[in-house]
């Protein structure tokens, strides 16, 4: 084989390779979307199964609920004293933040417990009203929670202790936008600072 | 004359009483809160500052407080994306090192309230403490507050 003909070779490979680089990187060019610190933005925003919950002020909460607003849902129950104020705490400061500097997004907050039995509607009015009153509590029938959770491809589990028990469960934030359907997930351990930025980038851009 | 030779010898040894927890301390205790919750929360959590200033490893064995039936020393941690709780049977902290007690983190599990416990009151804690195969007692102070030190 002369040199000529190891050349060619080599710089097919290199053309093959490229091309290969090129259309792997396509689907991500083509949609431009920006990318979060905190968690990921779906591919395409996913449309959810109706559910049927109720909020702390005895309304319903369904599908229709989240539309017309950007949403943003986390689940939890309230005998959980330190992971779910802290995040009711964390998104009520984004909220504020939304507020003063997006003032024309419409912008909600839910908790939906996992915790029925202990978590009537009076229960999560008085919870939610003490450390968020703008936020909504939901909760429901131990069916309509299995139902909406597993569209949600939420986990939760009992774990019974000597006094009471607890729930490991899902730890995402659920994003949905306007029109209702899932958008985006993002994990609340991150600080306020890292979810206020993502929530901007979503508001931004979409 | 000889009185007078007596007399900084009493003064140390009164000074030494004095100031001798200050001086022997071991292990210090700061930015101690409860997260204030609704009322008829059965369950609150405490958040502080472990210091250990001594050269030897301290292990927190036990708290316990006049105004809850139970308190624990538990872990929030996320996990494959799962959020857990664990109870930790005893805290170590290294000599000369910090642990912190930080929402999201370890944090006491306050249990059964014996009062009603408002915001700004201060919370009893008495903390029980192994050094040098030695069961020692802190007792410290938690003021009820809704989201911390700022």
């Amino acid at each position: 084989m002369n040199r000529r003909n190891i050349i060619f070779i080599v710089l097919i490979l290199f053309g093959i390779t490229g091309l290969f680089t090129y259309f792997q990187s396509l689907p991500s060019l083509l949609e431009k979307k920006p990318s979060l610190v905190t968690g990921k933005i779906l591919t395409r925003p996913m449309e959810i199964d109706n559910f049927e919950l109720i909020d702390q002020n005895n309304e319903v909460f369904n599908k229709k609920s989240l539309v017309g607003s950007w949403t943003v849902l986390f689940f939890g129950y309230t005998n959980c004293p330190d992971v779910c104020p802290t995040t009711i705490y964390k998104l009520a400061e984004i909220k504020n933040g939304i507020k003063e500097d997006l003032p024309s997004t419409s912008f909600n907050t839910v908790l939906v417990t996992l915790d029925p039995d202990r978590d009537s509607t009076e229960r999560l009015d008085e919870y939610i009203g003490y450390f968020d009153e703008t936020m909504l509590g939901v909760t429901g029938t131990y069916e309509n929670i299995q139902s909406f959770t597993s569209s949600l491809s939420v986990f939760y589990q009992r774990i019974n202790k000597d006094q009471g028990y607890d729930f490991n469960h899902t730890a995402s934030i659920f994003v949905f936008d306007k029109d209702g359907s899932l958008f985006a997930t993002m994990s609340p351990a991150n600080t306020v600072g890292e979810l206020e930025g993502d929530f901007f980038t979503i508001l931004n851009n979409f | 004359m000889r009185t007078k030779s007596i007399k900084p010898l009493i003064l140390i040894a009164f000074l030494s009483i004095a100031f001798g927890q200050e001086i022997f301390a071991e292990l210090d205790v700061n930015d101690s809160w409860i997260r204030s919750a609704p009322p008829n929360s059965k369950i609150f959590s405490g958040y502080l500052k472990f210091k250990n200033v001594s050269p030897n490893e301290i292990t927190i064995k036990k708290m316990k407080s006049n105004a809850f039936d139970q308190i624990e020393i538990h872990s929030s941690f996320i996990e494959d994306g799962i959020s857990s709780m664990r109870k930790i049977d005893s805290l170590r902290i290294p000599e000369n090192s910090e642990v912190k007690l930080d929402p999201g983190g370890y944090h006491l599990m306050m249990m059964s309230p014996k009062k009603e416990i408002k915001e700004g009151n201060l919370v009893e804690l008495i903390i029980y403490y192994k050094t040098l195969d030695r069961i020692k007692i802190l007792r410290s102070d938690a003021m009820v507050l809704r989201d911390g030190y700022e």
